[in-house]
């Protein structure tokens, strides 16, 4: 590969290293803060909830909702360190290697798993919005999206490309042992 | 695999360096070390011709099949 694409490669690598990092911490920490905060926030901030809370939620409410947030949290943050790993082989002029193939798989399990915390997110947090509410006004909101759907397209999308790039190491490993 | 690679053998006869073969064919010494060790996977035709002619010497003088030992 020529140099130049390679310099470019690993230079555009190492910036996006930092802004994973960045978002390594900023996700989890907004997420804290988004719980600890919930009963001051705007109702606006609110709307991606699958239930509106109707009153302030209690602080075992707070806590269960914080821990459930943990399932779409969770699978970001294995995507962002997948995500670091290989463009932390980008970086190091790394591309058609195993490792590379193994980050690219890991990326596909990442948006199913999205998908599935997702589905499971939405009846559990419309439970723990709503367990405080009045009999008869308690919800369990069960669904799946469009949305949903277009994530495990795109999770095949990219576990197709991974067994392309795997293609592409066997070449590039018989190209690096032709004399 | 099954081919040999008599690289060193024919280096002493022709009493060359490999770092000397190396730059009288036009490839790096770490291809030729692939090459020598046997973990080349293709030889082309370009160098094999160009090994011959700096170590004049045939390529059945290079290049030897020893199939394994059935099991």
């Amino acid at each position: 590969m020529a140099d130049n694409s390679m310099h470019h490669i690993k230079r555009v690598s190492r910036k996006y290293i930092l802004l994973f990092n960045a978002l390594l911490v900023v996700v989890p920490v907004a997420g804290l803060f988004y719980w600890a905060l919930f009963n001051r926030l705007p109702v606006e901030l609110h709307s991606d909830l699958p239930v509106m809370p109707s009153r302030d939620l209690t602080i075992i409410q707070l806590v269960l909702g914080a821990l459930v947030s943990l399932l779409p949290i969770g699978v970001i943050i294995y995507g962002l360190v997948t995500l670091k790993g290989l463009f932390r082989l980008y970086a190091d002029g790394i591309i058609f290697a195993n490792e590379n193939v193994k980050y690219f798989r890991q990326l596909g399990y990442t948006f199913i798993a999205w998908a599935i915390a997702a589905t499971l997110f939405t009846p559990l947090i419309s439970m723990v919005v709503s367990f405080t509410n009045p009999v008869g006004q308690r919800e369990l909101v069960v669904g799946f999206e469009l949305i949903d759907i277009f994530t495990l397209i795109i999770a095949g999308i990219v576990l197709i490309i991974a067994w392309v790039m795997n293609e592409g190491r066997k070449l590039e490993d018989e190209q690096a042992h032709t004399v | 695999m099954a081919i040999i690679i008599n690289l060193d053998v024919m280096l002493a006869v022709r009493k060359m360096k490999s770092n000397e073969l190396a730059e009288h064919i036009g490839i790096t010494e770490q291809n030729l070390s692939i090459l020598k060790t046997g973990k080349a996977r293709a030889v082309r035709l370009t160098t094999l011709d160009a090994i011959c002619k700096a170590l004049d010497c045939q390529p059945g003088d290079l290049l030897a099949y020893q199939p394994d030992p059935p099991e």
